[in-house]
């Protein structure tokens, strides 16, 4: 198998090495993110279900925060800087400007990184006064320890200096050809960035401004309604963040990948544009029960949503008949025949399809969600965890874990440990997902809610129209469970590919688009212009909410008292008693499965 | 003679597993017809597992497509 995949080509890690240190380190971080998510997400699964409670019902909201955050925000954009740094690197087919510099965002991200996990594990000791049980969201006046809080900003701000370090070797490229068209993952990757950067406004203000004050003191109170919708302005564009890594993927790796080319190089220059404008404008759809914005600008958050399906489309168009054109190359033929005709034997080509798969039913669910009216019958029920765990959860965490088999052995030189594990482990990851998606979806229909640790109340049954709620909650375990399973078998098998011999001519060359950047005109690549309408669009869409907030409750509400997220250590078990506790829970549950 | 390979075979099966289950969730919801949760499963299984087996012992002829598979 070895020789197979030699194809004599120098690798990234023959050409860049110092890049590739840097890429590996980024993938490293993200997986072991990933890794300790997939463990308090078995958890939440066993325990909101009842079929195994070891934790006590009080620490859910911490297991709850740890898993959201090392997900959404560690896993996600970990893996965003690394491929980014890859893509870049590769498409401008030079080093880095200053590799000391791009060290140092690498450290900003993992230290802050570190001060927000230490804040949310302190939930998990009632003793110390440390605790960040506030959520992913982390909506005020839920207060979070300032760690928390200001870790996030120091991840930011490494971020921030990632999306410079990007910029910067454009610039430099940009120098030495000054008549060229930018390659197109460098031009995906400085879109992405621009579009991080007007995001980031938002929660950059929440957190700084007020947040971090509040929690250290030197504020007295916030208003909420402000940090949230603060919030919202970077958490929808947030969404994109973590898509555009896998757009990039689908575009550009995906149809070499299929033994084809790009459909078009334009095209999808003309989706990265719509997204970077249209991504921001919208956030205000995430508040569409909140009291305090008026319907009407909830209407234009709704309209310009139901717009970004656009680019959607286009890349589900693109990247499908990219593919085909891949699999008529194979040889392929007929109108559904040439589907056989791809490569489902590669893990990193099946684990990247059944992902687009999915994501297109995200993409149903999540238009129930956008639907100012319809979003009433879901909301805040485990539909949405349900819709999303198709989007990040599967979408853009598939297509990672599927990339990586591919990408992995040119930053390393050494081959994936197992291809048939990996194999396994994608298609694991579908039905598994399949399976809790599912169960979220139809048990949100019934009414059931999210971010419960204990989701049966007394004197209340919730009423399935068919089949039972306790049947669709073993199928939310069993397919949680799986999902767990298929991360191990993952994070093994990288873990492995460490040990396999190093060799030489991994490296893997990416086809050229059948209609080339050249057919594009110019304009799509005048990033100051679209960066300047993208400023308008929010401009207009946030100006008019912000200052009917600011008027109606102010810039802070004084009314609004914190609530510290602690545990009171006098109801609460103790460190000592929490620990010792849970493992008692463990081991009797180990005992009475063992005959 | 058998002529899907293992790879195919495992995400055939998984693939309609996934479409089978789905549709009960859809009789459900849309059609209202409540089929009993676990007859369903184990047909579901019973189903998929019959289909793995016929095509790993080429009870089933899928004409195979044959090409050089260049591993990328
Ligand atoms: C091992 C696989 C996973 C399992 C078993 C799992 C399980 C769960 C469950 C049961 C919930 C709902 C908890 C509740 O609302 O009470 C949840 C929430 C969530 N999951 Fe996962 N999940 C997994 C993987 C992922 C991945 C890969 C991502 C994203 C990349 C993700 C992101 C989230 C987020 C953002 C929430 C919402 C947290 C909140 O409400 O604050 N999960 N997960
Ligand atoms: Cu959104």
């Amino acid at each position: 198998m070895s020789e197979a995949l030699e194809t004599g080509t120098p690798s990234f890690m023959d050409r860049f090495p110092q890049e590739a240190s840097v890429v590996r380190a980024s993938l490293i971080s993200s997986f072991i993110s990933l890794f300790l998510g997939a463990v308090f997400g078995l958890i939440q699964a066993l325990h909101r279900t009842d079929v195994f409670r070891f934790l006590d019902s009080q620490y859910y909201y911490t297991v709850l925060t740890a898993h959201g955050v090392l997900l959404v925000v560690s896993f996600t954009i970990f893996f965003l800087v690394g491929l980014f740094t890859w893509a870049t690197v590769r498409s401008l087919d030079r080093p880095l400007v200053d590799i000391r510099y791009t060290w140092a965002w690498y450290g900003l991200m993992v230290i802050g990184t570190l001060m927000a996990v230490v804040a949310i594990l302190g939930g998990f000791f009632p003793s110390t006064d440390i605790s960040a049980d506030v959520l992913f969201t982390f909506y005020a006046p839920m207060q979070a320890h300032p760690l928390f809080y200001g870790g996030l900003a120091i991840f930011i701000i490494g971020t921030w200096l990632a999306g410079a370090d990007y910029f910067r070797a454009w610039y430099a490229w940009k120098q030495d050809n000054p008549d060229e068209r930018i390659p197109l993952q460098a031009f995906m990757v400085l879109t992405t960035m621009l579009m991080w950067y007007i995001a980031t406004i938002g929660v950059a203000i929440a957190v700084v401004v007020f947040l971090l004050p509040w929690s250290l003191g030197l504020l007295d109170s916030v208003n909420p309604l402000l940090t949230r919708t603060l919030f919202w302005f970077w958490g929808h564009p947030v969404v994109y963040f973590w898509l555009m890594p896998a757009y990039l993927l689908w575009y550009t790796v995906l149809p070499s990948i299929s033994g084809g080319r790009l459909f078009s190089d334009p095209l999808a220059r003309v989706v990265f544009v719509l997204f970077l404008l249209l991504s921001t404008p919208v956030g205000i759809h995430h508040q569409y029960v909140d009291p305090g914005i008026a319907e009407g600008f909830k209407m234009i958050a709704m309209t310009n949503t139901m717009f970004l399906l656009l680019p959607s489309l286009l890349t589900a168009f693109t990247v499908v008949a990219s593919m085909e054109h891949g699999a008529r190359q194979r040889g392929g033929t007929g109108l559904f025949g040439w589907l056989r005709a791809l490569p489902w034997r590669n893990p990193a080509f099946t684990g990247m399809a059944l992902a687009g798969l999915m994501f297109a039913a995200g993409g149903f669910s999540g238009m129930v969600n956008a639907g100012m009216n319809i979003n009433y019958l879901i909301h805040n029920t485990i539909w949405v965890p349900g819709h999303f765990h198709l989007t990040v959860g599967t979408a853009v965490a598939l297509t990672f874990m599927a990339a990586t088999y591919w990408l992995w052995p040119q930053i390393t030189n050494k081959p994936i440990f197992s291809r048939p594990i990996a194999l396994a482990q994608v298609v694991l990851w579908f039905v598994g997902m399949a399976l809790m998606s599912n169960a979220m979806h139809v048990m949100g229909l019934f009414g059931v809610p999210r971010r419960t640790a204990e989701p049966q109340y007394q004197g209340f049954d919730f009423v399935a129209s068919f089949g039972s709620i306790t049947e669709l909650r073993m199928q939310l375990a069993l397919g949680g469970t799986l999902l767990f399973i298929s991360t191990v078998l993952f994070v093994s098998n990288i873990a492995l590919s460490t040990g396999t011999p190093r060799m030489s001519g991994l490296g893997k060359q990416l086809s050229e688009p059948l209609s080339p950047a050249a057919d594009s005109p110019k304009v799509l690549d005048n990033l100051t212009l679209w960066f300047g309408i993208a400023m308008v669009l929010v401009v207009l869409a946030y100006i008019l909410p912000l200052a009917s907030i600011i008027t109606d409750s102010g810039i802070v509400d004084p009314g609004v008292e914190a609530v510290p997220m602690l545990i009171d250590a006098a109801t609460g078990l103790g460190p000592i008693g929490a620990v010792s506790d849970a493992a008692g829970r463990l081991v009797a549950a180990v005992v009475g499965v063992v005959p | 003679m058998r002529d899907a390979s293992p790879g195919g075979i495992l995400l055939g099966s998984a693939v309609l597993f996934v479409i089978l289950w789905e549709i009960r969730s859809a009789l459900g919801l849309l059609v209202g017809v409540d089929t009993n949760g676990a007859a369903y499963f184990v047909g579901t299984i019973i189903l998929v597992g019959f289909v793995a087996f016929g095509l790993s012992v080429g009870l089933f002829q899928v004409s195979a497509m044959v090409f050089e598979e260049r591993r990328s």
